[in-house]
């Protein structure tokens, strides 16, 4: 455990020393703060449509942070062959796996608390706070949502080559999830046979990222999420994180490092 | 010596470089005015383009107007809304077929567009039963827990304002969506008490669409109930007819209801104002277009026999809100 907080504390350090998370910061921000002063109809009373917004642009930058973040970890290391003297030491691949996985992880996190923070901000300065209680709801889901997420781009690492097209590929399947995992069922419904059966399969094995998304109730100022049903999005998320996490270490151990 | 001789290369290549950039500069002002009235045949109507989205979208930003407006739905209804894939199991359950204009004037009724002064909403019905319907699978079942399951609508007359945001993008990316303007109207106007915006957004679409029948009898409406200015109404409404003559030779299902509104409102108008013969003339003209004539008929009949009538309140909005025997919605 000590030594993949070891590893962790690295990829920490490396994600507040790139740039990544302050263009995007600084992007989110921008933008929420020229659409905050913007009027329309001589009206100051609308803010919902900044809360959307913000929230688009909050969950666009984690995702690109997240995937771009976990999809270069393992290549890098090997292209700068500081893999060796990496697995030279007493640490096992499995924990190589772990350490980066729970880097970028906590790295994201530590950027999604600053931007949900921000989004709390600009709520409470607007006049229109958000629910704190959903606020840190939504913020839960969205970080294990984005274990899920970036479990898959390190298993993604040690499948594809090059991190472009990990990064590329993670982005397309997660955006796929998000859009349509959830209507899956319904498509499925109205294909009669073979289709059908196998359409309501993937349904079933896909990794539904879309339960995690809880901005409407955000936007439109809902009451909280049902704590039982929030513990079950957790346990749901750690499932398929493991599941990624074990197959990312499984790849990684018949992996020759020469290559 | 060596000094000097520096000194004498930075100004030699100093006024080089400027006499160079001096003559960059003047080809590159004559290129772009001699390409730039050129370029106006291969731009097409970016070329013409009046905002940065139509200069960096085109026509294609009409391809978005309607989700924006949709989006205003969505909103009014605080999140709870069919999805694409719920609306087509709906539609296959209920086996509706694929008729875009029911869509259409679903979204027209909730966003308040239903000219007639009615605010019941037609999809109300559908609505209040669930589309979600029960769930279908555990991961349907969990997921409904982190998605908006209550139909709830902005109706305090405050929050009703945060559709209008959406309303103004699309009034951006299609400005000949005339839908998008009445219905800002509407909000602004009879919902959140804001005439004189709602007037701008009116006067802004007739700019971009002086054939609307629509927006005028918009602008007539909102003349004479928030202003009681009868005098402007009736030059409104009288343009808005004019138009609608124009543009249709015969009157049928669609195209009725714009004519049956513009004659009830003149009917209403003139009644209020005591002139009973024009309010006769106009009621008798709404008896051959209404879908209930027997109703109007009735109107028609108290009024000839000099029945007493109740005055209607000043702010009598619609059809059907006054007194004496109730005309059904058009």
């Amino acid at each position: 455990m000590k030594r993949c907080m070891a590893l962790t504390g690295v990829v920490i350090r490396e994600l507040y020393r790139r740039k990544d998370f302050y263009v995007l910061f600084v992007l989110t921000a921008l933008i929420t703060l020229l659409l905050a002063s913007i009027q329309f109809f001589e009206d100051l009373r609308m803010v919902r449509y900044l809360r959307e917004v913000t929230l688009l642009l909050i969950w666009i930058s984690a995702l690109v942070i997240a995937v771009v973040t976990a999809a270069r970890q393992i290549p890098a290391e090997r292209e700068s062959r500081t893999i060796f003297p990496l697995l030279a030491k007493p640490v096992s691949r499995g924990e190589v796996v772990m350490g980066k996985f729970l880097g970028v992880w906590l790295a994201t996190g530590l950027a999604l608390a600053v931007f949900y923070g921000f989004y709390l901000l600009v709520g409470t300065f607007q006049g229109a706070p958000s629910s704190w209680l959903l606020g840190f709801q939504a913020f839960w889901l969205h970080w294990m949502m984005l274990a899920v997420v970036v479990s898959m781009a390190i298993l993604g690492s040690l499948l594809f080559s090059a991190p472009s097209v990990n990064s590329t590929l993670c982005f397309i399947v997660v955006t796929g999830i998000l859009l349509l995992a959830g209507h899956l069922n319904i498509i499925a419904g109205s294909m009669p046979g073979l289709w059908g059966a196998l359409l309501y399969g993937l349904y079933f094995a896909l990794p539904h990222l879309e339960l995690f998304d809880v901005r409407d109730l955000l936007i439109h100022e809902h009451p909280p999420v049902a704590w039982g049903a929030f513990a079950v999005a957790g346990l749901y998320a750690a499932v398929y994180t493991t599941l990624f996490l074990i197959a990312a270490w499984w790849l990684f151990r018949k992996k020759p490092l020469s290559t | 010596m060596v000094a000097i001789s520096q000194k004498a290369f930075i100004d030699v290549n100093g006024r080089t470089i400027f006499l160079t950039g001096a003559t960059l500069l003047t080809v590159a002002v004559s290129l772009a005015a001699w390409l730039e009235p050129r370029s106006e045949t291969w731009r097409g109507g970016r070329a013409r383009a009046e905002g940065l989205l139509a200069t960096l979208l085109g026509d294609g930003r009409r391809l978005f107007a309607n989700h924006f407006f949709v989006k205003a739905d969505v909103y009014l209804h605080s999140g709870y809304y069919p999805s694409i894939f719920d609306q087509a199991r709906q539609a296959c359950d209920h086996g509706i077929g694929s008729n875009p204009e029911h869509t259409e004037s679903e979204i027209a009724a909730d966003t308040g567009s239903c000219k007639s002064g009615c605010e019941h909403h037609d999809h109300e019905a559908s609505h209040e039963s669930g589309f979600l319907g029960p769930p279908r699978d555990w991961i349907d079942r969990l997921g409904r827990h982190f998605r908006v399951t209550q139909h709830t609508h902005l109706e305090d007359g405050v929050s009703e304002s945060e559709i209008l945001p959406w309303l103004r993008v699309a009034m951006e990316l299609d400005p000949h969506q005339v839908e998008v303007y009445t219905t800002a109207a509407y909000w602004l106007g009879r919902r959140l008490g804001k005439v004189n915006q709602a007037e701008a957004v009116l006067r802004r679409g007739l700019r971009s669409n002086p054939d609307s029948e629509e927006i005028l009898l918009e602008l007539g409406r909102l003349a004479w109930e928030h202003r009681r200015d009868a005098e402007r109404a009736r030059h409104l409404w009288n343009a808005a007819e004019r138009v609608w003559q124009r543009k249709y030779l015969s009157v049928n299902a669609t195209n009725r209801v714009t004519l049956a509104r513009m004659l009830a409102l003149r009917a209403q108008m003139e009644e209020t104002l005591g002139h009973t013969e024009e309010a006769i003339r106009y009621w008798s003209r709404l008896q051959e277009v209404s879908p209930h004539p027997e109703a109007v008929a009735r109107r028609v009949a108290a009024l000839r026999s000099h029945l007493p009538q109740t005055p209607w309140p000043a702010d009598a909005k619609s059809i059907g809100q006054g007194p004496g025997p109730s005309l059904p919605s058009l």
